[in-house]
């Protein structure tokens, strides 16, 4: 179990334009993540994900408020507490005049595995992330994804049951987005807590099982995924989103469901394949008020030829949620 | 762990001792050896001839090698050093290693003694050419084991003392440092950096060349007659409280004690966090100044030189020093001891901001008038001890004044005082270097003040130690008796500078208190749990 407890963590920026800039990276945030959860740091940049990451790490100091992972206090026990915490940073960061192996090798002994096991430990890992034609290989010559994956070999070494990953899908194609969330859904069946930052939200939607957004230093959700979702849309429970399809173009239909009442935030996709359009909007009102709304469609000509209630995506839920606010 | 298991030490040797590496770093100091070793054997070939062997070649070429190598050593060693964490934090790397489970300890001499493996290893390659300039010069091996011995426990002082560099340097400054370092050494390897008083001669690792050219251990005093003068033959007697003592001796335990207190200062600092690095605790810190303070107190010449000589070594007393300008001249050293004290004391933002957030109303009171209370006990024991060891050692014959004396080590503590206050409040603004504008806006003072000053042939008058501290350092019992109140008032004015900037302290404190108001826009999700 990782715990914070009032987490603070305040700070000088550089002056800006001249004049002293302070930040709270971090404002008294509590969260309690349970062991086998792949908890979604989520927040703009500068929101104060990494920093709470670092800190969770022991890698930063806090102001006031404490950390605890696996029931030990991070501030006053950190080796204790980074025996069971593997971390990747948000950047590239590798000697790249070591070889692969010579890398993992390192990081075995510093995290002081029993030596007998370490051999065998290094080809494990290497041959997880998928990097044994490239073992004596010197890293300097590992394409960007290559060294992400050993990064995330380097955390996962000692195996440790939390992860800490910071950014890890930055700079990764999609194939190698799609090998890193297999790898990581695996790592937690495996019964690994996971602590993930990221931009790509639709990413973290598909893999996390409980989420915090972060702005300015602020946890402005946070809990299960589902029931993050769940308390936007009874939060929201007067509108919903409905998605109505059109045989032809859209923007007629745009033009007069924009001076129905009940509806907002319209938005027309272009024509698909079969040479229908869709239009998404919001709709307050009850099963009655959408069904007239349809039913003075179709009466004024309109081409109908689909209506479906959609859900609320984690990244719209996000975007309402968070004011984009950079500090 | 075994210090050949230590990973940092694995990573290190694995990383620069690669085969071609090593091929061509051995090929390199074999040609030099070679070349050497003919141009000192083939130009003493007809030249001086002794008992069968090329002794003076011999001799020659050992001294030489030993320069190379303690070059290697400390410069080589020092730069790779001051690279050793400041790199890693450029890198991006330096986080990696933090979080491992590798001990303080186990990193620090993982650093210190893995960074500069190839240097190590370049040492190592010139043994074989000393070992035959000692056989052919007759060395003693006693001396040369013992010159090895100073050369390799001096040159690891210095790479501590450029690790503990290295843990400060911020981005794009290691330039800088490197000249720095390199400007140090040039310093204390001189004859001069311990100053005509010091009966301690140099402390480089450069001396153990001159051991090397020793032919025996002795500790009497020798002459040699250069021109109308005559200076010191023998460098290696230095006086402990008077009583003489091998100068390799003493470069022995200096360099145990200097490793004692350099290794644990980067060892506590190296996994933390970098914002709030902190060399030594205050209590430490203390002690480091007693640690420099006794050296300098064992090693004080009570006595002037003669001019004749260059560096007395404390031998050649030809009057005492007077016991109110020694008591001036410990004092002045120690403007420098405690300058490096106090910058140890000083906290920065970061810290300042967790003491405010977990302290209660007594520790606000302390963090106000940070860090007055150490420097002032400080300087309580340093002067104690002054006086003390005047008292024991002075010549009953000459002026003192106890008076005076204790005075003086109030007036040094509450100058001090003032001046670290200010360099604290300044070391809490909000600036990107707000120390370093503290120190620039003090130096500025004491740059203009001392103008002022010469311009009026002042600098012992006592209304002077109003804004200057010199004429302390003139200060007799004549003075004293003829303008105590003037003296008095002097010291009442640094005490009450000393409040102003308390005050000023004060202030900006409370603009670094969490704010009680300050809303949490997180409190629904305050104990979120997943």
């Amino acid at each position: 179990m990782v715990r914070l407890e009032n987490l603070t963590k305040e700070y000088d920026l550089p002056p800006i334009k001249g004049r002293p800039a302070q930040v709270v990276a971090a404002d008294r945030v509590n969260l309690q993540i349970a062991d086998g959860e792949i908890y979604g740091f989520v927040g703009p940049n500068g929101a104060g994900k990494t920093t709470t990451l670092k800190m969770i790490c022991g890698l930063l100091v806090p102001t006031s408020g404490s950390v605890e992972v696996q029931g030990i206090d991070v501030e006053h026990r950190p080796e204790d507490a980074q025996q069971f915490i593997g971390y990747l940073a948000d950047f590239f960061s590798l000697y790249d005049d070591m070889k692969v192996w010579e890398y993992l090798d390192y990081f075995a002994r510093a995290y002081k595995m029993p030596a007998e096991k370490i051999p065998a430990r290094v080809t494990e890992v290497i041959a997880r992330v998928g990097l044994e034609s490239k073992r004596d290989a010197f890293i300097q010559g590992l394409s960007r994804g290559m060294k992400q994956r050993l990064g995330i070999a380097r955390a996962v070494l000692h195996n440790p049951p939390v992860l800490v990953l910071d950014e890890p899908a930055s700079g990764l194609d999609p194939k190698a987005r799609v090998e890193l969330k297999d790898l990581l859904k695996n790592l937690n069946r495996e019964g690994k807590t996971i602590l993930i930052s990221s931009h790509v939200l639709s990413d973290l939607e598909e893999i996390c099982t409980s989420v915090a957004i972060m702005e300015m230093g602020h946890l402005l959700r946070a809990g299960k995924l589902s029931s993050v979702m769940e308390q936007s849309a009874t939060e929201k429970a007067a509108q919903r989103r409905i998605r109505i399809r059109v045989a032809g173009a859209g923007e007629q239909l745009m033009g007069w469901l924009s001076g129905r009442a009940g509806v907002s935030e319209a938005q027309a996709s272009s024509k698909g394949p079969l040479g229908s359009s869709s239009v998404d909007f919001l709709f307050a009102g009850n099963d009655a008020a959408l069904a007239g709304l349809v039913r003075d469609l179709v009466m004024a000509g309109a081409p109908v030829c689909g209506v479906e209630g959609s859900a609320e995506s984690f990244e719209q839920i996000y975007a309402r949620f968070s004011g984009g606010e950079v500090m | 762990m075994s210090l050949f298991k230590n990973p940092e030490i694995v990573r290190n040797a694995r990383i620069q001792l690669r085969p071609k590496k090593l091929l061509i770093a051995a090929g390199i100091c074999a040609a030099i050896s070679v070349a050497l070793g003919y141009t000192f054997f083939h130009k003493n070939t007809h030249a001086i001839y002794m008992d069968g062997t090329y002794f003076v070649a011999g001799e020659a070429l050992l001294h030489v090698i030993l320069w190379i190598q303690a070059l290697v050593l400390v410069i080589g060693g020092g730069i790779a050093c001051l690279h050793a964490i400041q790199r890693e934090k450029d890198q991006n790397t330096f986080d990696f290693q933090r979080i491992t489970r590798l001990s303080p300890y186990e990193l620090t001499l993982g650093k210190l003694l893995g960074a500069p493996l190839m240097v190590f290893f370049v040492f190592l390659c010139f043994i074989p050419a000393a070992i035959v300039g000692a056989v052919a010069g007759h060395a003693s091996w006693t001396i040369i084991l013992a010159a090895y011995v100073l050369m390799i426990l001096g040159s690891l002082a210095y790479l501590a003392f450029a690790l503990v560099i290295s843990l400060f340097l911020r981005r794009g400054t290691v330039t800088w440092a490197i000249l720095f370092f390199l400007a140090f050494v040039g310093y204390t390897s001189s004859a001069t950096p311990l100053s005509q008083y010091a009966s301690l001669s140099s402390i480089s690792p450069f001396d153990a060349i001159s051991l090397a050219q020793q032919s025996s251990w002795s500790l009497a005093p020798s002459f040699i007659q250069v021109g109308r003068s005559v200076i010191p033959g023998n460098e290696f007697r230095d006086l402990f409280f008077g009583a003489p003592v091998h100068h390799a001796l003493v470069l022995f335990i200096l360099y145990l004690t200097i490793l004692a207190w350099f290794i644990p200062a980067v060892a506590r600092n190296i996994k933390r966090d970098p914002a709030n690095y902190e060399l030594y605790t205050p209590a430490q810190a203390l002690g480091f100044l007693c640690y420099l303070n006794f050296i300098l107190f064992a090693f004080f010449s009570w006595s002037e030189p003669p001019p004749s000589l260059p560096r007395a070594g404390g031998i050649f007393s030809a009057r005492p020093i007077a016991p109110l300008d020694a008591q001036s001249i410990l004092f002045g050293v120690n403007v420098l001891l405690f300058f490096i004290f106090g910058f140890i004391l000083l906290r920065n933002r970061n810290q300042v901001r967790r003491a405010l957030h977990g302290g209660s109303a007594a520790s606000l009171g302390r963090l106000e008038m940070w860090p007055a209370p150490y420097l002032f006990l400080g300087a309580l024991i340093v002067g104690a001890a002054m006086v003390l060891v005047i008292q024991w050692k002075r010549d009953p014959s000459l002026e003192w004044s106890l008076t005076v004396a204790i005075f003086r080590v109030f007036f040094f503590a509450f100058w001090l005082i003032c001046d670290f206050l200010f360099l604290q409040w300044m070391k809490i603004q909000r600036n990107t270097h707000p120390l370093a504008m503290g120190v620039l806006y003090l130096g500025v003072y004491y740059v203009c003040a001392i103008i002022v000053v010469s311009s009026l042939s002042l600098w012992q008058d006592p209304f002077t130690a109003f804004f200057l501290p010199t004429p302390l350092f003139a200060l007799d019992t004549a003075s004293w008796v003829a303008h105590e109140a003037v003296w008095i008032g002097a010291l009442v004015a640094q005490i009450a500078a000393g409040v102003v900037f308390v005050s000023l302290q004060r202030r900006s404190l409370a603009a670094l208190r969490p704010q009680a108001s300050r809303i949490s826009m997180n409190a629904p999700a305050a104990n979120a749990s997943a």
